[in-house]
């Protein structure tokens, strides 16, 4: 399938074939990440990061995508890894062409949202349930008071804010210690 | 903890983006001067991110696991296809010889069918050999033989092949009409019938096939006494006497192919003079006459079928709200719009729209269907600007769900417009500094329903409630196009109701300029938005702020739209304003197809008080109005007896009922069967002498039998044709 195929797709909002299309160029990251060291599911990782961090830029109404899907993907393949290897020499950095520079940007902003999702993950799983029926399925309180028996769409709703603080309570301890 | 709540819930309300511009314009400055709240925001957004992350993830894996599966099925496809493909080399090469000998004996049973078929009369062309021409070739040759059959009766052989032959070359010429499928469409006839066939009402014969895309229809229409006459028709059902309403002839062809209809068409056979009892007959030709018999299907009410859209001035049961039940009509309408207005002024966020006005004044016209589940649907506005229609939408969805309403005990769609008008606070302009708060509120919001027949365009008819004549609305309607040099307009009652206003009081009128013609618009009206007139690029504007423009000629008119008299309620059947136009043909209504064949005048005068029988049916081919005469009176075995009566079709024409009887030659003598005594009638026998026909056409009564010495005048074919055109008038 076509790049702009691809591209249709994930315009379309049918990101999920998007991704079962790109999924073809697996392989070759695969051989990357292995020639660099890594193991198979390290790869895996660093795929599946890679899509996250191409998806979310697709979102955003500035990106261009410039080169193929392949290009883009292993170049910010690349960066995860040596992000994860801890591997930049100074030299390095100076010689970043704007294209890569924007790349080693998204992926260090990408961590932050690791982060996010981390602490989001330490939830108990009622909290967790709740914020993802809230957020992703853009449920009101009414319906989730419903299905998860809480007593009233307040209680629903105060319960959200509470498991919302204390997430970023989490996240703000978590990446502060990361950061220091 | 309040706070963070309100907080986090507006920043939700900024990120789903449904805060106004002003609102935005705040949250903005928040972020900038409140640096805790930047900090919640930032935060939030973080956390977005992460939780975004997880629904990425769940999708990744998912795509992880097709992306696997389908590189399985992959190798087992490839692995599945070689062994196939052996397996298919190995069963051809050992198979190679016996396929060589199935092949002649197909070509040698084609080839006996085709010998049989040149050996009959008819003689039958095959040019294929494939398995489906056989089938076809055997079903034809059947036919033959029956038609051989018929030969065998030596006695009419040979009169009937030469009136047959007469008949045929008489017959009339189909109107053919190319219609697409896959939308309604409605056929308007010569002669005045009209079909209304659903979209994807076709299949090919015999099969479950739906057709799409263009298709043939053919239609012949027998009202005048002469056609059928000439079609050599009668109107019995079996031993029984009808009479008729009009007969008609139609068949649907997709390339050829015979079409048949998966549902019902309604019928509109258009007549003068209403009859009871009237039903739908279908015919089968049985040898050199026609037998009908009765389709399972009564006269449907005239008014429900295709009026599913009625304005809401003349719905017979108004559709209304829970809280209105019990009222009476008058009460009910009040109450509806009430209900309507204290939504309006509650919901209606009037403020955002302040730019839009002029002096602090907005008019917007609403239109809606309220649908036969009582949804609100079709929403239109105007004057049309940004946000309007998803405000209106949005408000209207906060109107709770309403009874539909009814015409005749069924529920339809009613038409509902609705204006709202909103007055802005003069003062506010000025107070501006004063006023705390960052929004406008409108002080009032106005609303009126508007109690005329007036009905907004949902879509492009116009209706019109009949003040105006259609063909003075029309004209005007021309006018107005040229005059706004726009085709794409929507024109609504309203609209042109405005315009005919604006030319009475001469904002608007007519010039010409050096034999061009122009048309003098005056600054009032331009400067009305409603008015629905504008500044063009091409025009030329006085000093005065009037403008002058050239109007368009008449060919630079694409006619799109339609008007329409609404139905009015005590009228039992529906009068067709469209029938008097000639001006609309192959026009799009509603993206419907709206065909009507050219009307000749003659028939247009002839039936200005047309109504109509309205019937629904699957059936194709004859079809025929019609009832059976209860006659109470004496009846008689009719029989007339002519000399030389050899080659001679005579039939009689019922004066006081439409009916027409074929004679059944027995010895020499016309057997009509029983039929009512005393009766005026005319009797008309064709013949052939000598290859010449012969027509005597003779006014009796049935008060006895009679031996009738008829007088026959020779006459070539279109000289009969004349003749029988005359007879016309005893319809």
């Amino acid at each position: 399938m076509s790049d702009q195929k691809i591209m249709a797709l994930f315009k379309n909002g049918q990101r999920d074939k998007a991704f079962r299309q790109l999924y073809s160029l697996f392989p070759r990251i695969e051989k990357l990440i292995l020639s660099k060291g890594g193991s198979k599911n390290d790869a895996q990782d660093v795929f599946q990061e890679a899509l996250i961090i191409l998806s979310k830029n697709l979102e955003k109404s500035d990106f261009k995508l410039t080169s193929s899907f392949y290009t883009y993907i292993y170049a910010v393949s690349r960066f995860i890894w040596k992000d994860t290897q801890k591997q930049y020499s100074k030299q390095e950095l100076h010689n970043l062409k704007e294209e890569e520079v924007s790349i080693f940007h998204n992926v260090l902003e990408e961590k932050k949202y690791q982060y996010a999702e981390k602490a989001f993950l330490e939830l108990g799983e009622r909290c967790q349930q709740l914020l993802q029926l809230f957020y992703h399925k853009a449920m009101s309180f009414k319906v989730i008071a419903e299905m998860m028996q809480f007593a009233s769409e307040k209680v629903a709703k105060n319960q959200k804010y509470k498991c919302l603080q204390k997430a970023k309570d989490i996240f703000k301890t978590k990446y502060k210690t990361v950061q220091s | 903890m309040e706070k963070y709540i309100q907080d986090i819930e507006r920043i939700n309300q900024y990120i789903n983006n449904v805060l106004s511009e002003k609102e935005k314009q705040a949250f903005h400055l928040q972020l900038t001067t409140d640096s805790g709240f930047k900090e919640i925001y930032e935060e939030h957004l973080t956390f977005l991110g992460g939780l975004g992350r997880i629904q990425l993830k769940q999708e990744i894996q998912a795509a992880r696991k097709g992306y696997l599966k389908a590189k399985w099925i992959k190798y087992i496809a490839i692995a599945m296809g070689i062994i196939g493909l052996s397996v298919l080399t190995y069963s051809a090469i050992s198979k190679e010889g016996t396929t060589q000998t199935s092949t002649p004996s197909t070509t040698i049973q084609v080839q006996s069918n085709t010998q049989k078929e040149v050996s009959s009369p008819k003689g039958i062309l095959v040019e294929s050999n494939d398995r489906n021409t056989d089938l076809q070739i055997e079903q034809l040759s059947d036919s033959t033989v029956l038609d051989q059959e018929n030969f065998d009766v030596p006695i009419h052989n040979s009169k009937e092949t030469d009136l047959n032959q007469f008949y045929t070359t008489v017959k009339k010429v189909p109107q053919t009409f190319h219609i697409n499928t896959e939308k309604d469409t409605i056929i308007t006839c010569k002669e005045g019938t009209v079909l209304t066939i659903k979209a994807n009402s076709f299949n090919y014969k015999g099969t479950d096939q739906t057709v799409k895309g263009k298709i043939k229809l053919e239609i012949t229409e027998y009202y005048e006494l002469a056609d059928i006459l000439l079609a050599n028709l009668t109107t019995k059902s079996d031993d029984r006497q009808l009479e008729t309403g009009g007969m008609l002839f139609i068949e649907a062809f997709s390339d050829k192919i015979p079409l048949q209809l998966n549902t019902k068409m309604a019928i509109e056979f258009p007549t003068e003079n209403k009859k009871p009892d009237m039903q739908l007959f279908t015919g089968q030709e049985t040898g050199n006459s026609i037998n009908w018999t009765i389709e399972n299907s009564s006269l449907v009410d005239p008014l429900i079928h295709d009026i599913t859209d009625v304005p809401f001035a003349i719905v017979e049961e108004i559709p209304s709200f829970p809280e209105c039940k019990g009222k009476n009509n008058e009460e009910k309408k009040e109450c509806v719009s009430v209900v309507f207005q204290r939504v309006i002024n509650r919901k209606f966020n009037a403020d955002i729209f302040q730019d839009f006005s002029t002096n602090n004044r907005l008019r917007i016209f609403t239109s809606f269907a309220i649908d036969t589940t009582g949804n609100i649907t079709n929403i239109t506005t105007r004057p049309s600007f940004p946000g309007i229609q998803e405000e209106v939408e949005r408000v209207l969805a906060l109107v709770p769900k309403l009874i539909p309403g009814e015409q005749r005990g069924q529920a339809v769609n009613v038409l509902y417009s609705l204006p709202i008008f909103i007055q802005f606070d003069d003062t506010f302009d000025n107070s501006d500094r004063r006023v705390t708060q960052l929004d406008p509120i409108p002080t009032s919001i106005k609303f009126s329903q508007e109690d005329s027949t007036i009905v907004t365009g949902v879509n492009n008819t116009i209706y019109y409630d009949g003040r105006i004549p259609t063909r003075k609305l029309e004209e005007t309607l021309g006018e107005l196009k040229e005059v706004l040099q726009n085709n794409d307009i929507t024109i609504d009652q309203v609209f042109l109701d405005r315009f005919i206003d604006y030319k009475k009081r001469r904002l608007i009128r007519y010039q010409k300029i050096n034999g061009s013609r122009y048309v003098f618009i005056r600054k009032a009206v331009l400067e009305n938005p409603d008015s629905g007139f504008s500044i063009l690029s091409t025009d030329s504007i006085t000093r005065g702020g009037n403008v002058i423009r050239k109007r368009w000629d008449s060919t630079q008119i694409t006619n799109k739209q339609s008007i329409r008299k609404i139905p009015s309620k005590p009228v039992q059947f529906r009068k067709s304003s469209l029938r008097d136009s000639t001006l609309r043909r192959d026009s799009t209504v509603n993206g419907n197809n709206v065909i009507i064949g050219s009307l000749n005048n003659r028939q247009v005068s002839r039936r200005q008080n047309t109504t109509y029988y309205l019937f629904k049916t699957s059936r194709l081919r004859w079809i025929n109005c019609d009832r059976f005469i209860g006659y109470k009176g004496l009846k008689i075995r009719y029989k007339v007896k002519i000399k030389d009566s050899d080659r001679t079709d005579v039939k009689i024409v019922f004066k006081n009922t439409r009916s027409i009887l074929s004679g059944l030659p027995v010895d020499g003598s016309f057997d009509f069967g029983d039929i009512p005594k005393g009766e005026d009638i005319t009797l008309i026998a064709i013949k052939i002498v000598d290859n010449q026909y012969h027509l005597a056409i003779k006014d009796v009564n049935t008060k006895n039998l009679e031996e009738l010495d008829l007088n026959f005048k020779g006459y070539t074919i279109e000289e009969l044709q004349e003749e029988l055109k005359k007879l016309n008038t005893l319809f």
